[in-house]
């Protein structure tokens, strides 16, 4: 039994409600996806005032002037989603990246050599995948520490698992196909076999993946943030910011939460929408098994 | 298979899995970088102080020998003493427990609730508004973080109609006899309805809050699963003996659509207990989840360890149960 | 009579609009009768057995009559045709592997049935009247605490039997109650449905494909062929001297145990789409017989030495 992805969750959610093939929901995602990634780059170019300084009275409600409102400290709340959306993307890049980088490498070789090795491995895998992710991540970060680094591989252990899966079974179904058993009776190389013969054929299944785990990236980015093991103050951040609002829950302070929310709320829905288009344009018929 | 061997063969094949957690668990918090000692005393201790220390905590023996005494320990359910408060962990892990238990099981029971209830209905009404308001709901609640959820309810509810509180699990003006730490059970048993209608509101956000984020899953499974029953010759079948309505949905199609159901739920469990940790940190509840976020902003290792373990036991456990559970339900597993 | 249809049409709705699997038959049963309907799937007899029921999907189209004693079927509600449901006429259906629930035990499928038409009704009278109608299909009362995997298919569908007569209805529809079981047990299960319906003194509507099956069982029979129902004769004339030349086809294309006729017979073509069927008689595109007004005109229905068929080649003058 695998466990879902929140983007395959949701994709399913989707194309309950939508049907499947609908490609203008991907190419929604995508917008999305643009609008929040020209955000980070450009945070500097499109936000009205410096994040981590006070521009205004704190609290302030939104007004003409800070179209957000303000926090505590009187920063520009807008500014801080905006800038948010740095830390997060990032991150979640980050993460899945060495996510990616860990897991598909050992899944190749551990299905590819088979043995003790590999069932050692697995075991290992299964006991990680088989933990509360956060609750995972949280520990791995409280032994870390703070950092960009440090969360985005917190938050890479609790994947490695998923890529790791994925790619090991592939690989153990893949490796006793027939050209490959042809291209080891012409004489090539193990390293060969899998560069030329199964790595082409697993690609697909760990595009589909990395798209569907920077979702769960940023739900997790967020969560730690959230409890306070996130990047270091004042940089802005989601889910720091919303434990921080928090604070101020009984001043009324509602902008201060409502806006970092949708933010996390609208670039999971983006992310969600463009990995489930293109889990449908790469594995047509993953919709079968479902 | 009688269902007694069942249970026995199920509780066997957990255990080299709790083995390999406890290996991990070990690894990721004694041999990842980071110095235990140092994070505890700070790194301007003096060396003496540091050394010390690392005998106390016998983090000078050899690491296998560590390994051992860890494993050993654990197995007497010894978690070690908390270096914040000097209390034993497994104590405090203790008191604690029942606030996430009874946190956990109020959630699940909402999220099977509206998954059940609505999943039924929006099956027998396919296509029609209250099944694609199924599909709507839960593709936002899924994408909503829990605690900026719970944050919502609280505003809503707690601050703008002042109708719930805000946090923790009993209103101080409040006295109740704590036997089972259950508070609801605790005031049910003691026929204190001050307390169960004050413990019963602490208990409403937090509940519904993380009730409502796997509440998505199940009614999903449950509607799809239903819409697939009704289908099903069986339900034909009982069409033809004259039953009711009520009875062939749900005595059929929605028994039945829980068979698969149940085979996930350990799986949702992890995830809720993930989503409880977030919970309780946001409406103060004191349960496991808080207390490991609580100890980890004193570096308190012992305890953090502890509470890690105990949710990675907690979610084998559950899931052994949920096995049971699904025998019991589904009579095929057990033949 | 027990059970009449007149001028009855069931279509049903799908996406490309109704489909007539049921389009203007007569039928009837007298007490104490079996009728057979037979034909190729799709002809819509399934769609018949469930319609007599109403136990099609709630889009689904009815017109005519259908009386059961004096009870008019088509204009009921939802919750008056239930209370006939498994009270006066109860169905067996083909698969007693799907049809009956896996996850409850047998008694419970028999007590929620007297429970429902029967609400006074006490555990104990439930209970005995399970094992009394358990017993006379031939299984033995304390399995009834069992569940239905842990039976054979045969046993499966004696269970089926057992529950569609606990009620005693005054008809049975059995609608291919022996294709998924195995030769042995086909004869088996025959029996004893024929045994039953004379000792509980009901009539039977026996829905099958197979022509050999009905011969020996029924008293008369109705071959339908895409919605229309073109012969209706005892079963002596149906097959000593069938009318139609469908049904010659169809007996034709029956397996036997000839050494010297092993080869394996069948109609050419396919049966018409519903949704669509073709103008004039409906088995026209398939039929070696046919004039050329049988594509243009449908077929009335003629009495011929004893049998209705619903054929040009017997109404003598074209009109």
């Amino acid at each position: 039994m695998r466990k879902k992805f929140i983007s395959e969750r949701l994709g399913e959610f989707i194309s309950d409600l939508f049907g499947t093939g609908t490609g203008w929901l991907t190419f929604v995602g995508a917008l999305i996806l643009i609008f929040y990634i020209i955000l980070a780059v450009f945070s500097p170019q499109i936000a009205p005032y410096n994040p981590t300084e006070r521009v205004g009275r704190s609290l302030t409600a939104p007004n003409d002037q800070f179209i957000f409102g303000t926090d505590n400290l009187g920063r520009d709340v807008l500014s801080r989603v905006i800038y948010g959306a740095r830390i997060a993307l990032m991150i979640a890049f980050i993460a899945v990246a060495i996510a990616a980088g860990v897991g598909v490498p050992l899944g190749l070789i551990s299905g590819f050599i088979g043995g003790p090795f590999d069932r050692v491995l697995t075991l290992i895998m299964d006991a990680i995948y088989s933990f509360p992710g956060l609750i995972l991540a949280i520990a791995i970060a409280a032994v870390l520490g703070p950092g960009v680094i440090n969360i985005a591989v917190s938050i890479a252990v609790v994947y490695t698992p998923t890529y790791f899966r994925v790619i090991r079974n592939q690989v153990a179904s893949v490796k006793s196909e027939l050209y490959v058993e042809a291209a080891r009776a012409l004489g090539a190389k193990n390293y060969e076999i899998l560069m030329k013969y199964i790595f082409p054929n697993v690609l697909p299944s760990i595009v589909v993946v990395l798209s569907m785990n920077l979702a769960d990236a940023i739900m997790t980015e967020a969560g730690l943030s959230f409890l306070g093991l996130g990047i270091a103050p004042p940089t802005p951040d989601w889910g720091f910011d919303l434990s921080n609002g928090q604070r101020f829950v009984l001043s009324k302070a509602w902008w201060g939460l409502l806006y970092p929310g949708i933010a996390i709320i609208t670039v999971v829905l983006g992310f969600s929408m463009f990995s489930e288009g293109l889990n449908e344009l790469i594995n047509p018929t993953i919709r079968e098994r479902r | 298979m009688s269902l007694k061997s069942y249970i026995i063969t199920r509780i066997i094949l957990a255990l080299p899995m709790i083995l390999v957690l406890l290996i991990l668990i070990f690894f990721i918090l004694r041999i990842i970088p980071g110095d235990p000692v140092l994070a505890i005393l700070g790194g301007k201790a003096p060396v003496e102080v540091i050394e010390a220390k690392r005998h106390e905590l016998g983090l000078d023996k050899p690491i296998i020998i560590q390994f051992f005494d860890y494993l050993g320990d654990v197995a007497k359910g010894d978690l070690g003493v908390s270096t914040l408060t000097n209390r034993p962990v497994w104590n405090e892990i203790k008191d604690r427990f029942p606030a996430t238990l009874e946190l956990t099981i109020f959630a699940f029971i909402i999220a099977l609730v509206i998954g059940i209830f609505w999943g039924a209905e929006a099956a027998w009404r396919k296509d029609k508004p209250l099944d694609i308001s199924a599909r709507v709901y839960s593709i936002f609640i899924y994408a909503i973080p829990v605690f900026w959820l719970g944050l919502m309810l609280q505003l809503l509810f707690g601050i703008y109609l002042r109708w719930l509180p805000v946090g923790g699990r009993l209103s101080p003006r409040v006295s109740l006899d704590i036997k089972t730490g259950l508070l609801l059970l605790d005031s049910l048993i003691t026929w204190n309805w001050e307390a169960f209608w004050d413990v019963l509101k602490h208990l409403l956000l937090p509940g519904i809050t993380l009730g409502l984020v796997i509440s998505s899953i199940f009614l999903r499974m449950v509607r799809n699963n239903t819409v697939l029953m009704l289908s099903k010759d069986f339900v034909k079948a009982a069409k033809a003996r004259g039953l009711k309505p009520r009875v062939i949905l749900y005595g059929h199609a929605v028994r039945n659509a829980f068979v698969p159901i149940f085979t996930i739920m350990g799986m949702q469990f992890a995830l809720l207990l993930a989503g409880a940790v977030l919970t309780e940190t946001t409406f103060s509840w004191p349960g496991i989840g808080s207390y490991l976020v609580l100890k980890i902003k004193y570096r308190d290792f012992p305890a953090i360890q502890g509470a890690i373990i105990f949710f990675a036991l907690f979610v084998v456990i559950i899931s052994i149960i949920i096995d049971i559970v699904n025998a019991l339900v589904d009579p095929r597993v057990r033949y | 009579m027990i059970f009449e249809a007149k001028d009855l049409r069931i279509y049903y709705k799908t996406k490309k609009g109704y489909v007539k699997a049921v389009d203007n038959i007569n039928f009837s049963v007298e007490k104490g009768q079996t009728v057979g309907l037979v034909g190729e799937s799709g002809c819509g007899k399934s769609t018949f057995g469930q319609g007599i029921l109403k136990i099609l999907p709630p889009t689904t189209y009815y017109s005519g009559n259908m009386r059961i004693e004096d009870i008019e079927l088509v204009g009921l509600n939802e919750n008056e045709i239930r209370k006939i449901r498994g009270k006066k006429i109860g169905m067996i259906f083909q698969d007693p592997m799907t049809s009956l629930n896996p996850v409850m035990k047998i008694e419970k499928l028999f007590f929620e049935t007297l429970k429902t038409h029967e609400p006074d009704i006490t555990e104990e009278e439930a209970r005995e009247r399970t094992a009394k109608v358990l017993e006379k299909v031939g299984i033995e009362p304390k399995r009834m605490s069992e569940y239905s995997f842990q039976f054979s298919g045969g046993m499966r569908q004696r269970v089926m039997i057992a529950l569609a007569l606990v009620l005693n209805p005054i008809l049975v529809i059995a609608d291919e109650p022996t294709t998924s079981l195995d030769v042995i047990v086909q004869a088996q299960i025959m029996k004893l449905l024929n045994e039953l319906r004379k000792e509980y003194d009901m009539s039977m509507i026996l829905i099958t494909h197979d022509l050999g099956v009905v011969a020996e069982m029924a008293d008369k029979i109705c071959v339908m062929y895409a919605g229309h129902i073109v012969e209706e004769a005892s079963s002596e004339n149906l097959y000593y001297n069938p009318k139609h030349p469908y049904t010659k086809l169809l007996l034709k294309s029956i397996p036997n145990t000839d050494i010297n006729d092993l080869e394996l017979k069948y109609i050419p073509g396919f049966p018409p789409d519903l949704s669509n069927p073709p103008v004039g008689c409906r088995f026209s595109p398939r039929c070696p017989f046919k004039k050329e007004i049988c594509e243009v005109k449908e077929p009335p229905i003629v009495e011929v030495e004893g049998s209705k068929v619903k054929c040009w080649l017997y109404s003598g003058v074209e009109k």
